[in-house]
């Protein structure tokens, strides 16, 4: 923190951290480097303390935090091309992306809180004279709405609205794209008894929503979700929790395209799992959770095995933290209904003289896809397809990331990263003359710095 | 072949090359460089004695002007931060009392005017003491004098917790008897440890959000539009 920032009152101060540490998922979220795995998004990993805060826009009970950024981003390999592809070798492209920010907030304290989230996406590429690339310039972002009643009494009552339109290229040159948009609008009610907000150790949390996710060009995979979520924690000590937590889906597609070809069916996938998260001591926090999971598929093969996160985070000092952990949970997939993913994951946390922080996390990634015996494609599948015989399609995916965020001035901050993707397998796409049109295998390297302006 | 060194080493030679110790070779080529260009060898004993009594001689003297506990610049400009915003606080509350005073003029109520000026002659001599302690605590920090610097953070803490407790007695002056009932929610504010982990251990719990799965790296296969 700067020595002139003047620091905020602590409830307000712990409001824009959390506020920040969304816009950071969100903006990570945008720029593609999401590994994360199933439903559970709890983790042992500590994070730094903001480095700035915003001053925000008070408007009556409300306050608005907006910033602006710009982004220059280049991409090695934008299609998931590789050199044993004929058609589709890697191809690099820049672009540049326009990053409109808004958060709304009333006063957390309130006995009806309101906070709204939105940020815009908007690329344009340099494509020179290739009709793929420019087919990918187009506006994204996110926007979340959550409106809470009753957060100071047993019984609270929440609304909420999540939006997405995610931009993605397709995995082969070409001008379709797999961008595509999804919104899930639901209630939650919670049972937290007891004293105010910040002293309750129980709460027990139902939530439910409806959801749909529309390609742009790929109808095969639109779908329908209803989404349940049963979850319940106990704070047996300030930082450390006893956690158990269920989730059960009704998966539909829209169309039967991909189940008449064996690809991917309807499923009720169902998760539990139950733990403890949180601190063991002032520097060390650790997480333990274990369960079970079914993704319940009308057809084709099903996961049907155990989940387990582990995690440890060490505060090794006041500016630095490390976290590795790993995770087994299952992914539902448009190619063989799921795919088995073990996770291991690391990073660092580094702040240097409160004005540069440095981020580095790194995960790998194991997937085993379900069985691809009798799928009727358009073409010819070679590697490993049928996991009667334990040849099963397995991936080992690569993600890492470096970046560095430093704090220019006091609305002024600037980032810039690096960014890793790759996937190695054996698995093939052949034509029907036996020619290789598509290996899974792939490497892309993106860099990327930016320009924040914030309030 | 086996060789054995001077300190007991073994080392297996190629068969039919003559075997060199290393350190040796290097220790006589050392040798004979000085000697021609320092001359006898008991001078560049000499030398070197010397240079080692000096190195030890600047090592001893600083470590002597070092702190006596090396200090994380993190932690002290977090201290020297909270402190600010004591000050900054103090200073609040005595504007507030302002305020309150003039009120208590406009009401003409003698007790509570001088109730109010009591407590805020208070609070302005602790803003005086903080100031000259923050003063004195930006010094501690420019020296990276951990010790000194929770000395003085201490001694500011203690100082507004006090103001605090004369702005509840200014706010009590009159009462809800002279003025009627006390308006406004209550403010709750949390002081948190430093030390505390940055954690909440039931994070991501109500996460509701899309979760959009990446299309596997089969993209022709899928797309039925796409047959080869």
């Amino acid at each position: 923190m700067p020595a002139d920032t003047h620091p905020q009152p602590p409830d307000r101060a712990r409001r824009a951290a959390g506020v920040m540490r969304a816009i950071a998922r969100v903006a990570v979220a945008i720029a593609g480097f999401g590994a994360s795995v199933g439903a559970l998004a709890q983790t042992a990993e500590q994070s730094l303390p903001p480095l700035s805060h915003d001053r925000g826009v008070r408007t009556g009970e409300f306050t608005l935090y907006p910033s602006f950024a710009v982004m220059g981003h280049y991409d090695t390999n934008l299609f998931n091309g590789d050199d044993a592809e004929p058609g589709n070798r890697p191809r690099g492209a820049a672009s540049l992306r326009l990053m409109p920010r808004l958060v709304l907030v009333n006063d957390p304290s309130s006995n009806i809180t309101l906070n709204f989230n939105g940020v815009g996406d908007a690329r344009i590429y340099f494509s020179g004279d290739n009709a793929a690339i420019a087919e990918q310039q187009a506006v994204g972002g996110n926007v979340g709405l959550d409106i809470k009643i009753g957060q100071r009494r047993s019984f609270s009552f929440s609304f909420f609205d999540y939006f997405v339109r995610a931009l993605r290229a397709s995995n082969w040159e070409t001008t379709t794209t797999f961008n595509r948009v999804a919104n899930d609008v639901g209630a939650r009610v919670e049972f937290h008894p007891g004293d105010i907000p910040e002293r309750r150790p129980l709460v027990i949390s139902f939530a439910s929503s409806l959801g749909f996710d529309w390609f742009d060009d790929f109808e095969l995979g639109n779908t329908r979700t209803i989404r349940n979520r049963l979850t319940g924690s106990w704070k047996f000590l300030p930082k450390t929790a006893a956690i158990i937590d269920s989730t059960w889906d009704v998966r539909t597609y829209q169309t039967t395209d991909l189940a008449d070809r064996k690809l991917s069916f309807n499923s009720t996938p169902f998760r539990v799992k139950a733990g403890l998260n949180g601190a063991l001591t002032k520097r060390i926090s650790a997480q333990a959770l274990a369960g079970w999971g079914l993704s319940a598929h009308d057809g084709g093969s099903s996961f049907n095995s155990f989940l387990a996160t582990v995690g440890v985070g060490v505060r090794a000092s006041e500016s630095t933290r490390f976290f590795i952990g790993y995770d087994h949970d299952y992914i539902d997939s448009y190619l063989s209904n799921f795919a088995d993913v073990h996770r291991f994951s690391a990073s660092l946390r580094q702040r240097f003289g409160q004005i540069l922080d440095v981020n580095a996390v790194f995960a790998t990634r194991i997937l085993t896809y379900g069985d691809l015996t009798g799928v009727k494609g358009n073409a010819k599948i070679s590697g490993l397809t049928t996991c009667g015989t334990g040849a099963c399609r397995r991936d080992i995916a690569l993600d890492g990331g470096l970046n560095a965020t430093f704090e220019v001035a006091r609305l002024v901050g600037m980032n810039i990263g690096y960014l890793l993707r790759s996937v190695q397998t054996k698995f093939k796409v052949l034509s029907n003359s036996g020619a290789v049109l598509d290996v899974g295998q792939y490497t892309a390297h993106e860099i990327y710095a930016s320009l924040v302006l914030r309030y | 072949m086996v060789h054995t060194d001077a300190d007991g080493l073994l080392a297996e030679a190629a068969p039919g090359r003559t075997w060199r110790n290393p350190i040796a070779t290097l220790t006589a080529a050392a040798g004979d460089y000085l000697r021609a260009r320092f001359g006898h060898p008991a001078r560049v004993l000499v030398g070197i004695a010397v240079g080692v009594a000096s190195l030890v001689g600047a090592a001893a003297v600083v470590a002597e002007e070092a702190p006596p506990k090396a200090a994380d610049e993190a932690a002290l400009d977090q201290k020297l931060v909270q402190s600010r915003a004591y000050v900054d606080r103090m200073r609040n509350m005595i504007s507030n009392g302002f305020n309150e005073l003039e009120e208590a003029r406009k009401s003409q109520n003698v007790a509570r005017v001088n109730c109010v000026s009591d407590a805020i002659n208070t609070m302005k001599g602790l803003l005086r003491l903080a100031e000259g302690i923050f003063l004195s605590m930006q010094e501690c920090v420019s020296r990276k004098d951990a010790a000194c610097t929770e000395h003085e953070y201490v001694k500011i803490s203690v100082a507004f917790n006090k103001c605090e407790d004369m702005e509840g007695q200014l706010k009590g002056c009159g009462g809800p008897s002279v003025d009627g009932a006390i308006d406004g929610r209550p403010v709750i504010e949390k002081t948190v440890d430093n030390d505390t982990p940055e954690l909440n251990p039931t994070n991501g719990l109500n996460d509701m959000q899309p979760k959009l799965e990446n299309m596997p790296s089969a993209s022709p296969f899928l797309n039925k539009n796409k047959a080869p």
